[in-house]
This record gives C-alpha cells, sequence and structure tokens, in this order.
C-alpha cells in the first residue's frame, strides 16, 4: 500500500482526486435521478467509467488513462447539461406544466457544479506529470 | 513541462470542448425550430422558374398593402387602434350610483382632476402570464389619463414607484406560495400623499388587479397556512376583496368627490361589498391589451357608451358554485400502486377531477336553482349550497348575473316577430334608444328546455344567440333579425336515446337584458309568480318577450345524424369518461330534481381500480390483424405534383393518393414532428412554415384578453380580431396560430380564464366560429385551444377527467364545435388532459368520431407542448388523431415510431402517417403558406448561420482533439523525448 503513494506525483493525485469525486457524484446522481425518475443510464456509466479508469489511472503507469477518463467525465457533464435544458428553460419562463416534472433545481445545480470540477480537475492532471522517476 | 505532458493536457482541453460542442450542437438541432424562431431565420426560399409568365401568386392579400415594414407600422397602428375599440365594445359597466343627482359617470367635463389609487393603476395587468401576445407597446391606466387630457396625480403615482411600496405583481408569486395581491396598508399613504389629494379629488380611480396564468391557477380559499398577506379569514376567497383594498376604497371616499373602481381582473371578482363602501362606479377591464386602456378613460368620459356584457357570472361568494368542491388538486388515494411499474412521471398519472356538477356550470346552476326556487321544486330552496344561510336565495348568492352590463342611456326592446325556419326559428327584435346619448345595445336570446323530473337534465335558461345594435342616436330605432338555431337547444341523452333529444312539452324563447332577466320573462310567460332579481326586488317579467314552442312528442330523429351534413349518426362515444363506469354507483351527479341531496359540498375521493391503473399506465396499441404492410406503400416516388398543385383539390380527390405517394418517412417526419414550425420539403415545393402561440396575438403585439373580446357581445369586433390576427401572419410569416380559446370557465379560479371565451358554452361557440372565420379568411391557420377539456391548470398533465357524456359534449366539447363547424377552423391545439382515462391526443372518440366524422372536421391537430412528457405516448395518438406533436422532442419521439413502423412492418402506421400529412397539406393549403407559390416553384432549404458555426466548431474542436491525442500517444509511448 504505502508503494501504491511512493512516487506519485500532485498530477496523479490530481487523478485520482477526480476520481474520487468523479465516484461520489455518480452515487448522489444515481440516488437523486432515480428518485425523481430523471434517470439518464449513459450520464451515470460515463462518469462511472471516468472514476474508475481515474483509479486505474493512478494505480498502473499507462499515462494516457486520464486522457480517457477527462473524456468520460467531459461527456457526461455536457450529456447532463443537455438532459436539463428543458428544466432551464421553464425555468426562464416560469412554466413548468409543460413537459417534465419533479427535478430538484438545487441538487441538478450540484451535480453539475461538482462534475465541472471533476473535468476541470482531470485536465489538469493531463497537464501534469503522473509519476516521479524512479 | 514537458512536450508529451503538454499534448496531453492540450488533449484533454480540446476533449473536452469537442464533447461540449458537439451535445450543444445536437440540443440545438433538437430544438432547431425554436432557435430559428427566436432569431427569425428563413429556413427556406423560393425559387421563381426563368421562363414563367407572371402569375399572381399572392392568394391571400393584406388589406395594409405589400409586406412591408412601412405597411406593417399601419398594421400596428390599425392593431392599438383596434384594442381601443375591444376594450369600448367589451368592458362592462357594472354600478354606476348617482353623486349629487347624477350618475357618477360619466365624468363631466369639469372632471379631470383625478388621483389613480391601487398598483395597477401604474402597474397594470395587461394579460396574466401566458404565451401568445406580447405588450410591446403598453400604454397604461396613467398613460391613458394623460392622453385624454387629464391631470394626474404625480405624487401618488411616484409613490407606488418607490422603495416603500412593497407588494409583488409577478404572477410567479402565485408559483413560491405568495398569494400577495393586496394594497399597501394605510401607513403607506403618508401625509404628503394624502395632501396631494387635495388638488386632484375630482374622481379617485382605484384600480383592482387580480393575477393567474399558466400552470398558476388563482388559490382558492385561504387554508390558514402560507402568506396570504390581508386575507385575515380562513375561508376567504383569492377573488373576494381584501382589507387592504377595503382601507383603500375607504380612504378615497374620506378624500375624493367621487370614487370609481376599475377591475383590472380576467377573473370574476366578488363584488357585493363595493355598495356597502360608498363606491360610486365600478366598470370591468380586465386586460385590454397594447391600447385598450386608452378605450376604458373613453368609457369614463362618455366619449364612448359602455356597452359590454359579463360572459360570467358575478357570484357574491365565489366559491358557491357546485364546481368548487370538484376543482383544484386531487390525487388517486392509490397514487403509490398507479405509479409502480408505469414509465410515466407521477405527476402525470395520479390526477383526476370528478365534473360532479354536470351541465350545472356558471349561470347554468344559479338560475336553474332560482326557477326551482320560484316554482318549489327539487328541495331548491334548502340550505346546501347557500354558503351557511338557512334557505338558498338568489339575491344572496349573485350580485350580477351573466349577460349583466349598464349603459349611459336607456334602450327598450320589443319582440316583435318570430318565425320558424328550416333550422330553428328566426326572431325580430326591435330596439329604441330612450336615452339621451348615442349608444349600443346588445340583444341576448336565451331558451329554456321542459325539464322532466328525473330525466336529461336541463338548464332553465340558456343561451342561444345574440346581436349587437349599429350605434343608435336618441330615439333612434334597430331591428335586428336574430337566427335560433334548434340544435343549440336539443339536449344529449346518453341514457336512453343515446343522442341529441328534444323533449316532448313546452319550449320557452326570450330576450332579456341578461340571463335572469330573460329567465324571469319566461316565468312571466309560464304563469309564475314571486320571482326578484340579483336585488332581491320583486319582478314581474314580462311574457311579451318571449314566444313558446310546443313540441308534441319526443323527437329523437332530427339530430340523431350530425346537424353539418356528414351523414354521421350521433351516439354515444364517452361511456367510459363517466367515473361510474369504472367504479358503479360511485357518485351521484347534480341534479335538479334534488338539489338537496346531489349538491357537491366536497370532493370526490377516489381509488383507482385494477383496470383503471391498466388504462392510465399501458398503451396497447397493437398492429391490426388485417393491417397492410409497410411495404404495401408506396414511397418517394416522383408523380410530379407539388404541394400547390393541391390547393384547390378537394378533400375526397384520388389524387391525394398519387400525391402521398411522393412523401419519404423523412417527409413525413417533417409533418408529424413540429419544432415549433415545420422544415421545408423540397421534394414537393413545400416551403417551411411557423406556428405560434395566441390567443391574444402572435407576438407583434397584444389585443384585448379573450374575455374582453367575448363581452363585447360583437361578432363582427370578434371577426375583426381574427382578420387582424390573420394580417399579423401575414406580415410574420406565421400560418397557424394556437388561439383563440374555447375553453370553458368552469370556476373562477382557473388560470387561464382570462384567454377563454366565458363560462357559456354557446358564447364560445359564436365567438370561435366569429374569430376562427376571421383568421382564415386572412390565411392564418385557426388551431383553437386547448380542445378540450383543460379547464383548469392545476395538475394539467395527464389530469383524468370524468363527467357523464351529456356534460362533455354540451358543455366542453360544445364551447369548441362552433370553431370548427361554423368558422371552419383549419386546426386545433389539443388538451394535456385525458378524456376519462385516455389522453386526450389518443382519444380517437374525440379527435376522430367526433371532430372529424361529426363535425366535418378537414385540418390538423397538434398537441400542446410534448417537449418530454410520456404520457402523450406517440404511437397510441398518431392512430388516436393526433397529426403533430408541438414542440416534439423530435428524434426520441421519431425512433419511437420509426422503430413500431419498421419492427412489425406497419402499414396501418404508415396509413396514419399518410392521414396526418394529408390532413396538414390540406389545411396549411388554405393558409399564407402558398403565397408565392405557382406549379413551377421550387423550394430551397437553407442551412441556419447557427447551425454552419456550431458544425465548423465541432469538426475543429474535433479534428484538434484527435491530433493531439494521436500525438501524446505518440509521444508518450513511441518516441523517447529529447532533453
Amino acid at each position: 500500500m504505502k508503494g501504491l503513494f511512493r512516487d506519485r506525483t500532485l498530477g496523479a493525485y490530481f487523478s485520482l482526486g477526480a476520481a474520487c469525486l468523479g465516484l461520489l457524484t455518480a452515487i448522489v446522481y444515481l440516488i437523486y435521478s432515480v428518485s425523481v425518475k430523471l434517470f439518464a443510464p449513459v450520464v451515470f456509466v460515463l462518469l462511472l467509467l471516468g472514476a474508475i479508469v481515474g483509479a486505474v489511472a493512478f494505480v498502473t503507469r499507462e499515462r494516457t488513462l486520464p486522457l480517457v477518463a477527462t473524456a468520460c467525465y467531459a461527456f457526461s457533464f455536457a450529456l447532463h447539461i443537455s438532459d436539463r435544458a428543458l428544466m432551464f428553460a421553464h425555468m426562464a419562463t416560469n412554466v413548468y406544466g409543460m413537459s417534465e416534472r419533479g427535478a430538484i433545481l438545487w441538487v441538478v445545480v450540484l451535480l453539475l457544479i461538482l462534475q465541472c470540477i471533476v473535468v476541470i480537475a482531470s485536465v489538469i492532471s493531463c497537464f501534469m506529470k503522473q509519476r516521479n522517476a524512479s | 513541462m514537458k512536450k508529451k505532458q503538454l499534448l496531453r493536457g492540450l488533449a484533454s482541453v480540446f476533449i473536452v470542448l469537442f464533447s461540449i460542442m458537439l451535445i450543444a450542437t445536437l440540443l440545438l438541432q433538437e430544438y432547431s425550430g425554436i432557435v430559428n424562431q427566436t432569431l427569425g431565420i428563413q429556413t427556406s426560399k423560393l425559387v421563381q422558374a426563368e421562363e414563367d409568365e407572371p402569375v399572381d401568386t399572392a392568394y391571400y392579400k393584406s388589406e395594409f398593402g405589400e409586406i412591408n415594414e412601412t405597411n406593417k407600422k399601419k398594421l400596428e397602428e390599425a392593431e392599438d387602434k383596434f384594442t381601443e375599440t375591444e376594450a369600448q365594445e367589451g368592458c362592462v359597466l357594472l354600478m354606476n350610483e348617482e353623486v349629487n343627482g347624477a350618475p357618477a359617470l360619466p365624468l363631466a367635463t369639469t372632471e379631470r382632476n383625478v388621483t389613480l389609487l391601487g398598483h395597477g393603476s401604474f402597474e397594470p395587468v395587461y394579460k396574466p402570464n401566458s404565451g401568445g401576445g406580447s405588450v410591446n407597446r403598453p400604454v397604461s391606466f396613467y398613460q391613458a389619463f394623460k392622453n385624454k387630457n387629464f391631470n394626474v396625480n404625480e405624487t401618488m403615482y411616484a409613490a407606488y414607484q418607490t422603495e416603500d411600496a412593497k407588494r409583488g405583481t409577478s404572477s410567479n408569486n402565485l408559483l413560491n406560495g405568495d398569494y400577495n395581491r393586496a394594497e399597501e396598508p394605510l401607513e403607506f399613504y403618508t401625509q404628503e400623499i394624502r395632501d396631494s389629494f387635495n388638488s386632484y379629488n375630482d374622481v379617485a380611480v382605484v384600480v383592482l388587479s387580480r393575477m393567474g396564468g399558466e400552470d398558476r391557477d388563482l388559490p382558492q380559499a385561504y387554508t390558514g397556512s402560507g402568506d396570504y398577506n390581508a386575507l385575515e379569514k380562513v375561508g376567504q376567497s383569492y377573488l373576494a376583496l381584501y382589507q387592504d383594498e377595503k382601507d383603500l376604497i375607504t380612504l378615497a371616499k374620506d378624500n375624493f368627490k367621487k370614487v370609481v373602481v376599475l377591475l383590472n381582473s380576467g377573473y370574476a371578482m366578488e363584488c357585493h361589498e363595493f355598495a356597502e363602501l360608498g363606491v360610486d362606479a365600478v366598470l370591468w377591464t380586465a386586460g385590454c391589451g397594447n391600447a385598450g386602456f386608452n378605450g376604458v378613460v373613453d368609457l369614463l368620459t362618455g366619449a364612448s357608451n359602455p356597452s359590454g356584457k359579463l360572459v360570467d357570472t358575478y357570484a357574491t361568494n365565489s366559491l358557491s358554485a357546485p364546481a368548487i368542491a370538484n376543482s383544484g388538486a386531487f390525487t388517486f388515494t392509490n397514487a403509490a400502486q398507479i405509479v409502480q411499474g408505469t414509465k410515466d412521471d407521477e405527476a402525470n398519472e395520479t390526477h383526476y377531477l370528478v365534473y360532479q356538477e354536470g351541465i350545472y356550470v356558471g349561470y347554468k346552476y344559479y338560475e336553474t336553482r332560482y326557477e326551482d326556487v320560484i316554482l318549489n321544486q327539487g328541495n331548491a330552496s334548502d340550505a346546501v349550497g347557500a354558503g351557511g344561510k338557512a334557505s338558498w336565495k338568489y339575491d344572496e348568492q349573485v350580485t350580477y348575473p351573466f349577460g349583466y352590463g349598464l349603459s349611459y342611456t336607456e334602450f327598450e326592446q320589443k319582440l316583435v316577430g318570430h318565425k320558424e325556419t328550416a333550422t330553428g326559428w328566426e326572431i325580430t327584435v326591435e330596439v329604441t334608444n330612450k336615452g339621451d346619448v348615442p349608444g349600443k345595445s346588445v340583444v341576448e336570446v336565451y331558451g329554456q328546455a321542459p325539464y322532466i323530473s328525473g330525466g336529461v337534465e336541463k338548464s332553465a335558461i340558456q343561451l342561444l344567440n345574440f346581436g349587437k345594435t349599429k350605434l343608435l342616436a336618441k330615439d333612434e330605432k334597430d331591428t335586428l333579425t336574430i337566427p335560433i338555431d334548434k340544435y343549440l337547444i336539443a339536449s344529449y341523452d346518453s341514457e336512453n336515446a343515446k343522442g341529441y333529444i328534444l323533449d316532448k312539452g313546452d319550449y320557452y324563447f326570450a330576450i332579456g337584458n341578461d340571463c335572469h332577466d330573460a329567465l324571469n320573462n319566461v316565468l312571466a310567460a309560464k304563469g309564475a309568480t314571486g320571482m326578484y332579481d340579483q336585488n332581491g326586488k320583486s319582478v314581474a317579467g314580462d311574457a311579451d318577450k318571449t314566444f313558446k314552442w310546443i313540441n308534441g312528442a319526443l323527437d329523437t330523429d332530427t339530430y340523431s345524424k350530425s346537424p353539418y351534413g356528414t351523414g354521421i349518426i350521433v351516439t354515444n362515444r364517452f361511456d367510459d369518461m363517466d367515473i361510474n363506469y369504472w367504479i358503479p354507483n360511485k357518485v351521484k351527479y347534480l341534479t335538479r330534481s334534488d338539489w338537496k341531496g346531489t349538491f357537491p359540498t366536497t370532493g370526490v375521493e377516489l381509488s383507482a381500480t385494477e383496470a383503471m391503473i391498466k388504462a392510465i399506465g399501458q398503451y396497447n396499441y397493437v398492429k391490426p390483424e388485417n393491417a397492410k404492410s409497410m411495404t404495401d406503400y408506396k414511397m418517394g416516388i416522383d408523380n410530379g405534383i407539388n404541394f400547390i398543385d393541391m390547393k384547390d383539390v378537394a378533400y375526397d380527390d384520388p389524387i391525394w393518393e398519387s400525391f402521398l405517394d411522393q412523401f419519404t418517412l423523412d417527409d413525413f417526419k417533417k409533418i408529424i414532428m413540429e419544432l415549433p414550425g415545420n422544415e421545408a420539403i423540397e421534394s414537393i415545393a413545400k416551403p417551411a412554415n411557423k406556428n405560434t402561440d395566441g390567443p391574444d396575438g402572435i407576438g407583434g403585439g397584444a389585443y384585448s384578453n379573450e374575455v374582453v373580446l367575448a363581452s363585447s357581445w360583437n361578432k363582427e369586433t370578434v371577426r375583426r380580431r381574427g382578420e387582424l390576427m390573420g394580417e399579423d401572419g401575414l406580415f410574420l410569416g406565421v400560418q397557424q396560430v394556437w388561439g383563440g380559446g374555447a375553453n370553458t370557465h368552469r370556476t373562477p379560479f382557473s388560470g387561464r380564464n382570462f384567454e377563454y371565451y366565458s363560462e357559456d358554452p354557446t358564447m364560445a361557440y359564436m365567438c370561435g366560429a366569429e374569430e376562427a372565420a376571421g383568421m382564415q379568411s386572412k390565411g392564418l391557420m385557426c388551431a383553437i385551444k386547448h380542445f378540450a377539456g383543460n379547464d383548469q391548470e392545476t395538475y394539467r398533465n395527464g389530469l383524468n377527467c370524468f363527467m357523464t357524456e351529456q356534460t362533455w359534449r354540451e358543455v366542453y366539447l360544445r364551447a369548441f364545435e362552433g370553431a370548427f363547424a361554423v368558422g371552419k377552423a383549419m386546426g386545433t391545439m389539443t388538451s394535456f388532459t385525458r378524456v376519462g382515462m385516455t389522453y386526450f391526443g389518443a382519444s380517437s372518440a374525440t379527435q376522430n368520431d367526433v371532430l372529424r366524422n361529426e363535425w366535418g372536421f378537414k385540418g390538423v391537430t397538434i398537441t400542446d407542448c410534448a417537449t418530454a412528457t410520456k404520457y402523450m405516448q406517440t404511437v397510441d395518438s398518431l392512430v388516436g388523431g393526433t397529426d403533430m406533436f408541438n414542440a416534439a422532442n423530435v428524434s426520441k419521439r421519431w425512433d419511437t415510431l420509426l422503430t413500431a413502423v419498421k419492427t412489425n412492418n406497419d402499414g396501418n402506421l404508415v396509413q396514419c402517417m399518410r392521414d396526418a400529412a394529408k390532413h396538414f397539406c390540406y389545411a396549411y393549403l388554405r393558409t399564407n403558406l402558398i403565397n408565392g407559390l405557382s406549379t413551377n416553384t421550387r423550394v430551397i432549404q437553407l442551412t441556419p448561420w447557427w447551425e454552419s458555426v456550431s458544425i465548423t466548431f465541432d469538426v475543429l474542436f474535433g479534428v484538434a482533439a484527435v491530433s493531439l491525442t494521436g500525438l501524446a500517444v505518440y509521444f508518450t509511448y513511441f518516441k523517447k523525448e529529447e532533453k
């Protein structure tokens, strides 16, 4: 276990941090979206996949994996925004009866902020060295 | 930083940019109709063949000349002027007491120093929240008084604009549970303000407003929780006067020579306290569009004489109608069981309404009960529904009856003749202006069908038609000949005849100043005594204003077939709309044979049965056994028939089949999946079309609220409104408008009553017919909404509406019938609600059997906004008669439909698509969409600039992401980096 963290750089910790936060976000998303019947599998799966790949990047020496994780996070983030576009449209018009109901604004905003942080952390990680020279 | 790190970092940035841009592009394309409409982008253009002889292709011409900016300005000026006319014709003078020996109104020429009181005076409700017209050139009450050379108290006006004014005015407050529409407390009126009254004390004009809107019904009775502000009593109605409003009126009474109240409310407020408070005059205005308040001031000065009449009952207690108990929020007690296993949002499948009041909506309740009190029948005097009184008395229940309205002059109306015609009768009414000032008079024609206790329910009085005189000078006469359609007094018998009947007995027809006056005339003709008016004053009635027709035997034949010549037998189609069909003997509907035993005092509580749950949550379309295959239909072949070639082709002409053989599946998609608007179809040279919201305008301006228009009781005015909206369509390039509004004012609390005509279906029938005809004459498709049953906003999505077939047909469908069958409306926007358990858009009984077959409708049906709601199921709706899905979630819906077609090789669904395309083309060929089209015109689809830009960025970001990723991989794994 000690060896796992021995040669890790700040970049690797960014990757791990993004993965942990991504996992947490995925869990919150799952609980929330299922409860309000607005679950989009692709948003959840991509977020989870990103977190797994990010974690794998931390424990292995595959230096391009953070790129893959970033792609997963980014598409999940974009799809989630797209999925909630109607909700924001309804907020703008204050007419809520036209189509969907049930979305809770503050939870959606929180999830999007978390996803945004995950994406940024993962991008930063890509710019950084993943391992110290051994 | 090493090169490979930099490359990995840059690659990640571009992956992020690419993913966001790609999804944004897809999103924009999904909602391209909204984007294009918002940005004003044309998505197709016409190309004329050079070899063509010049032909006039302006099939629909503007009365303002060529379509250009100069003439558009002329139209806008005409529109604004027309809103003044609407106000002059439609605002209703409710009260006009004497002040110093003369009526308070009109104001004398010496009374020009006024103080405007109440928030509505500087921030009026032009229209409650909804789509449609934009109030972009508003004339406020303040500005209107200034325009008419009044001296307005500026100190008071300025005070309302300060931060000290706390009252919220946005309808959004309603969404947040803040029902605060009260006026400021008396402390707000400082000594400085009160001192300012002295110089402007000829008249205090107190403006009182109420707000509601789309998705926001008005709250009913105060429950004791939440911020209801000055509604101090639990149980008090939102439509009653708040204490702050009463205080304001008292303040005005103490400081001004006259107090005039303007009711700036599209919802029938409680008015009985105005007299007690000493108000001198009350004028109902609601919202009058851009410039209509100029017309309101004209009414106050007498430049115009009020001639509007109420189209709703103004009850003393707005909560006294039998519909109240079953309006608002009702949820099945086993909602969780319903939701379990279904795919839709809980909010769309677990709510219901039982229309337990039956046909007794609005005045039909109050007047029928009154007759039964007078004739001592049906336990009508019982205390039930009397609001705590010992017995039910009309004068304690109604402040102003349906059809009521005062004038500055006196008219005498004489029924001088009547004769039978092929469709009913024709009456002749002579009207004389007996007063001193010019004015117009409304002739209201009512009827009474004989009621047999325990038989088909009948209203004691019902509107049958109306007319309005020209402007009559003093002593001038006008003679109106008004037809009465016998069909409108027939009753629907769902139990025995299963069709429309004319019961055996005496039928009375009467004119009257309002519905109550007309009923008293009928009662006089029947020899009754003991009648009284809404003030409790004894009246005798006037039998000379009536005539009688005796029907010697029950007639089940005359209207056994559609009265519109379609040859279709009219029979029961809505047995399952009655809750007793699903749960036997669950509900006793209100009957006049037993007011005491059937008046609804509490809402019906329902638990959905297994059969009901199945009906709510499942959509059961299966390909019929004898259905054709998809491959049995020709698609995409070139028969050389363009869209414009079908212009004058009869609906039944077989050439339609050849025309439709040219459509591809993608073409059907462009028809059925509305964006809003529809894309061009190049192969048949059909241009892109624009659709938009109404009913009080289509974006170029705002007309009066529909309820004001209806209150004009002037068919010419209503038709003119339709024509001007048609002109808007020509100048704005709009072909379909989702308006007028013909839903019923079932209670005064429906948030959209302001944009629906009336509580009375005959009034809506007449107005819909005129407005639709006006629009269609100018090439604008009238897609009247929301057909039908969307009579409240609360839980409108998927709301299960239960009622008897008689109620459905005689009240809620009848309100729309005139627009289609008489006005020849070519479109309709359908309701979010359900017909019993079936989503309206999938209700073949309503859309196919009644609308098309019985009423002869040949146009196009479009759902209400169908972006995401799953219960508005695509396949079942298409089969059930829906032609277009409004603002559809295009790709998902189309995938669903296409999968259903291809999986089952379903020719039946292909036929439905062809039907939808035919309805669409038939309807749009009767709009301004054909302007500019000749048989050789080509239509070219244009790519909007935003689409090119977004795709360019997609490509740039995508290429950058791939390239940088490739380089990053290369430098990471294959090339040792130089130090």
